[in-house]
């Protein structure tokens, strides 16, 4: 597999950073910024009562798996055999995309967990994902001193030979001395053309400032594709977090999975269905709920990014029917989400030839409340002082 | 010079040999799809990427079929669809899967009856399905090889719900039709 990445663009000030990357797979040019698609959006697509299509060149199969789950993975054999199953089920149904990697990540909490084989874990996982037939294979971050992890790192790049490329995971939420330990190993694996894609697991960017400050310095002129992993859909002031993260650190970005049927929390669950589904607007690049909306209007900016609109009309006009119906707010959160990746993409492609021609500023200047967001990151938006406007030019 | 008249019903009339053209310029844009054809078509879309399983294979047939090519003019054999064990199947279609696979178009790999068994051109496959795909207009080749790609996307379970949503007489038969609730709107909590 040929790839080759060039970076266009590095765009910089006081409250952003941003890139504009090239990457050729096979042939086929990968422009970033770009949304990588999950596995749960296909799934949203697979309940949405159409047949649009979601595409992205980059598809990720992201699971982050709970203490019971990581015990299970390594004490019993269906459970990984259930993992290989999966893996493959999304890899057939990601089949277009030019670059498909899965990362089974145990959460935070697993990694200090006395006892856990860091090693048995990594073995585990990397032959699920070899068995899957993945040519990317990834490195989950593990939580190894910075030592051992070098080693690991050099043993990871032996095991997955010619036939499959390592993507190794780093966990911004890690102290930088750490990550300066293994970020010259990288950069020897990025010159020698062994890697090309370097996976990085979100925190907010207040928790982690000195990790994300180094990383940046480290990478931006590195030709190395980021695929920034585990962003939630949205961030302070319900901007929505993967256009925030276009701006601080990322080429690709992938969304967090949600496991169950949403947030189990009883007070979400309480809430009327006109607070608890929500919408991706792009103007303004935030994800509001249904209350908030324009009544009617929204129905018409939303029902354009689908096939068989008119259904999709239908069942938006009928949303409070989902109020106590599980089946049909499953087909509105499904719809919320296709639609978000839909929008969120073609917005992607937009910002991105203002980073690529260095217009940052003026692409800011018509997105407001992202501004704000970027000039105050740590402040609730809702209670923020707007910033006054960028001048806008036309390019 | 050829001559045309108009009737009073607006129907035209041409001498032979006009019609003689008309006739043979029709027959030359407008080509009849077998099903072979039709197979060629689906997977030269898409021609470097399999279909996974016997339902997603009958389903994307189906689909091409009722979505997309009956909205053309472009003639195309009844491969006969009937209501069966999950939704829509043509056993005549099947058969010529096998007779593509015998004859070395096509290539089938994997367990059988599973999702994991894959279906792909072969190089002759790829040469001989070229020439069928090419001689469909532009926009259609757009249209289909794009609705490949989402029909890819929704695996087994997402492609039957989308056609027992759209096609409900088609599930009668099927043996998984109850794992598929039926979702109205605009009827209360229903």
């Amino acid at each position: 597999m040929s790839i080759k990445l060039r970076i266009d663009n590095i765009g910089e000030d006081n409250f952003y950073n941003a890139r504009a990357v090239n990457l050729n797979i096979g042939g086929r040019v990968i422009k970033t910024p770009m949304r990588a698609l999950t596995y749960q959006e296909l799934n949203s697509k697979a309940d949405v009562p159409d047949e649009v299509t979601l595409n992205s060149d980059v598809s990720v199969i992201f699971k982050k798996l709970s203490s019971t789950e990581v015990a299970k993975l390594m004490a019993t054999n269906p459970y990984p055999k259930r993992q290989i199953d999966f893996i493959e089920d999304y890899k057939a149904r990601m089949q277009h995309s030019s670059a498909i990697f899965s990362l089974l990540q145990p959460s935070r909490g697993v990694l200090t967990e006395h006892g856990f084989d860091r090693d048995k874990y990594l073995r585990i996982v990397s032959d699920i994902q070899k068995e899957s037939g993945l040519k990317f294979i990834s490195f989950p971050w593990l939580g190894y001193d910075s030592t051992t992890l070098l080693q690991k790192y050099k043993v990871f790049d032996n095991y997955c030979g010619n036939s499959s490329e390592p993507v190794f995971i780093l966990d911004i939420a890690a102290q930088p001395r750490e990550l300066e330990v293994v970020l010259p190993y990288i950069k020897s694996l990025v010159l020698s053309g062994r890697i090309h894609l370097l996976g990085i697991l979100y925190k907010r960017k207040k928790d982690a400032l000195a990790s994300y400050d180094l990383l940046w310095k480290f990478l931006k002129e590195l030709e190395v594709g980021i695929v920034l992993l585990d962003v939630p859909r949205e961030d302070l002031g319900s901007l929505s977090a993967s256009h925030v993260q276009e701006f601080v650190l990322g080429d690709m970005i992938a969304l967090t999975s949600v496991r169950g049927f949403g947030s189990k929390d009883e007070d979400i669950i309480k809430k009327p269905i006109k607070d608890r589904i929500k919408m991706f607007n792009s103007p303004d690049l935030k994800i509001a709920p249904i209350s908030k909306l324009e009544s009617g209007e929204w129905i018409d900016k939303i029902s354009p990014s689908f096939v068989k609109n008119s259904e999709i009309i239908h069942a938006l006009k009928n949303y409070s029917e989902a109020e106590n119906n599980q089946d049909k707010e499953r087909v509105l959160r499904a719809i919320s989400k296709a639609h978000e990746f839909i929008e969120s993409s073609k917005e992607f492609t937009s910002s991105r030839k203002y980073i690529q021609t260095g217009e940052i500023d003026y692409y800011l200047g018509t997105k407001q409340e992202l501004l704000n967001s970027l000039k105050t990151p740590f402040n609730n938006l809702s209670t923020a002082k707007a910033m006054p406007p960028i001048k806008k030019r036309k390019i | 010079m050829s001559e045309e008249f108009i009737l009073a019903d607006n129907v035209k009339v041409y001498d032979l040999k006009t019609a003689k053209e008309i006739i043979s310029k029709t027959k030359k844009d407008v080509r009849s799809l077998s099903a072979e054809d039709l197979i060629f078509v689906l997977f030269y879309s898409q021609k470097e990427n399999p279909i996974y399983g016997r339902t997603m294979l009958t389903k994307q047939m189906f689909l091409l079929v009722n979505e997309i090519l009956s909205e053309t003019s472009i003639k195309f054999q009844d491969v006969k669809f009937v209501p069966y064990s999950y939704g829509p199947y043509s056993f005549y279609l099947m058969d010529t899967i096998n007779h593509l696979n015998f004859s070395g178009d096509l290539i089938i790999d994997g367990r059988k009856n599973s999702s994991k068994e894959s279906f792909i051109l072969t190089a002759r496959g790829i040469d001989n399905a070229k020439k069928v795909y090419d001689s469909l207009p532009k926009n259609i080749r757009d249209i289909i090889s794009n609705k490949r790609i989402g029909w890819d996307q929704l695996g087994t379970k997402g492609i039957l719900r989308y056609v027992y949503n759209y096609y409900p007489a088609f599930k009668q038969n099927s043996k998984i039709k109850n794992k598929f609730k039926e979702i109205t709107w605009g009827k209360g909590k229903g």
